[in-house]
């Protein structure tokens, strides 16, 4: 269940804030039975999630205070804030290859140049070519093939 | 009579080119795309011979079927483009619905429209619409919005039931479906704008879509959501209402009305 963080350098009125719009959304979830609460405000999207996690992404690429779940370790925040990652663009559904059983666009070791293509994703029968934004090395993917995603969802690390 | 663009197609600054016979028409507006196209420019054949549909599915169009693509290349995002599907769906609904009017043995022909964007023509699959976007050179969105009717000849080797005009007792060639969608086309794109005018196009599809609070189960991978087909929201989502109360936002997957969707339930 998603809890509040006890969030120790909440120094800034800003991070406060947004620690008091989880905790907000937290208690909502308990009230509503809901599983799943998404709000957008002045630039910050947050997801409040049971069994997930609470996942905050900001569209401009800034670390985001992203509380940790109460069970589990928690690597994706840590991907989050990696200087390699590369976010989704769009909610939709993942690919990793043009068609199913083909050979995938890319995998861990892959070179790409910037522009070439790493994933389609699926959004209402539209496919998107989901282009590198820079040239370098894929280390690490991060979605499976088939998953969905939510707009600014890590999808992999090119160093 | 040729293939051709409608009037307010021409005037709205729209190109064709067409194809005796082709491959895939959104592969080659795809390809012209990366060789610097601009668009907007029609690719259209009546004879397709290796198309494609979701996850690459063929889409084959016998000779006098109409497959039919149209290039744009725009400033938008990747998500935003999905929502053009809409547009087109209404534009081939709109084509059809002036031609059945037109039809001079009186004809009433109940055309829906099947999230995202298929469209059925009593109940059984008339037409498809498959949009592909990518990034071009100078960082905008090419666009290519692929529609395939059919006119003449309905595939019968498919798993839900499909028609064909000629089947249903339109009778209309190729060439008079395309100058009507070319033009209805045109009028559409300008509505929605690059996505500012969704909320128009979001109104006129739900006027006609397809089995509206129904029960509706989307099989997306190795997931099945089952509830109401509520609505869909202001980027295109399909609305699923589950049984719980809860409202989910689907974007992509398999659509399968009242009970057909038991079949591979993970």
């Amino acid at each position: 269940m998603a809890r509040p963080p006890e969030d120790k350098a909440a120094a800034t009125p800003k991070a406060a804030d947004d620690n008091a719009l989880i905790r907000e959304l937290a208690l909502l979830l308990d009230e509503t039975n809901l599983t799943e609460i998404e709000i957008e405000r002045a630039g910050l999207r947050v997801r409040v999630a049971r069994t997930v996690t609470i996942s905050a992404a900001v569209p401009t690429g800034h670390a985001a205070a992203a509380p940790a779940a109460a069970a589990g370790p928690a690597p994706v925040a840590d991907v989050a804030k990696h200087p390699g990652m590369v976010p989704s663009p769009m909610v939709g559904t993942v690919y990793w290859a043009s068609e199913p059983g083909a050979k995938p666009f890319v995998e861990v070791g892959s070179k790409v140049r910037a522009g070439e293509t790493l994933f389609i994703i699926e959004a209402m029968k539209t496919m998107n070519q989901i282009p590198s934004p820079r040239a370098g090395t894929v280390t690490q993917i991060l979605v499976e093939d088939g998953q969905p995603v939510e707009f600014g969802e890590p999808l992999v690390v090119i160093e | 009579m040729a293939l051709a663009l409608g009037a307010e197609a021409v005037s709205a600054g729209y190109r064709v080119e067409v194809f005796d016979s082709i491959g895939s028409t959104n592969a080659e507006a795809m390809a012209r795309a990366r060789d610097g196209e601009a668009g907007p420019i029609w690719f259209v054949t009546t004879e397709q011979t290796a198309g494609r549909g979701r996850r690459q599915r063929p889409w084959i169009a016998p000779r006098g079927n109409l497959a039919a693509s149209v290039l744009e290349v725009m400033d938008v995002a990747p998500g935003v483009a999905a929502s053009l599907g809409f547009a087109a769906g209404l534009a081939l609904q709109a084509a059809l619905a002036d031609l059945t009017a037109q039809s001079e043995i009186p004809l009433a022909i109940d055309y829906r429209l099947k999230w995202p964007n298929d469209v059925l023509a009593e109940s059984q699959k008339l037409a498809g619409i498959l949009l592909e976007a990518e990034a071009v050179a100078d960082g905008r969105l090419a666009v290519v919005v692929g529609i395939g009717t059919n006119v003449v000849a309905a595939p019968s080797d498919t798993p839900y039931p499909a028609t064909s005009l000629k089947a249903l007792g339109l009778d209309v060639t190729a060439e008079r479906l395309f100058a009507a969608l070319s033009d209805h086309w045109a009028s559409y794109r300008a509505i929605w704008d690059h996505g500012w005018g969704f909320a128009e196009i979001r109104r006129q599809w739900l006027q006609h879509a397809a089995g509206l609070g129904e029960t509706v189960s989307i099989r997306s991978g190795a997931s099945i959501v089952e509830g109401l087909f509520d609505s869909i929201d202001d980027t295109g989502c399909l609305i699923v209402r589950t049984p719980e109360g809860r409202q989910i936002p689907i974007a992509a997957g398999d659509v399968y009305f009242s009970a057909t969707a038991s079949a591979g339930a993970a």
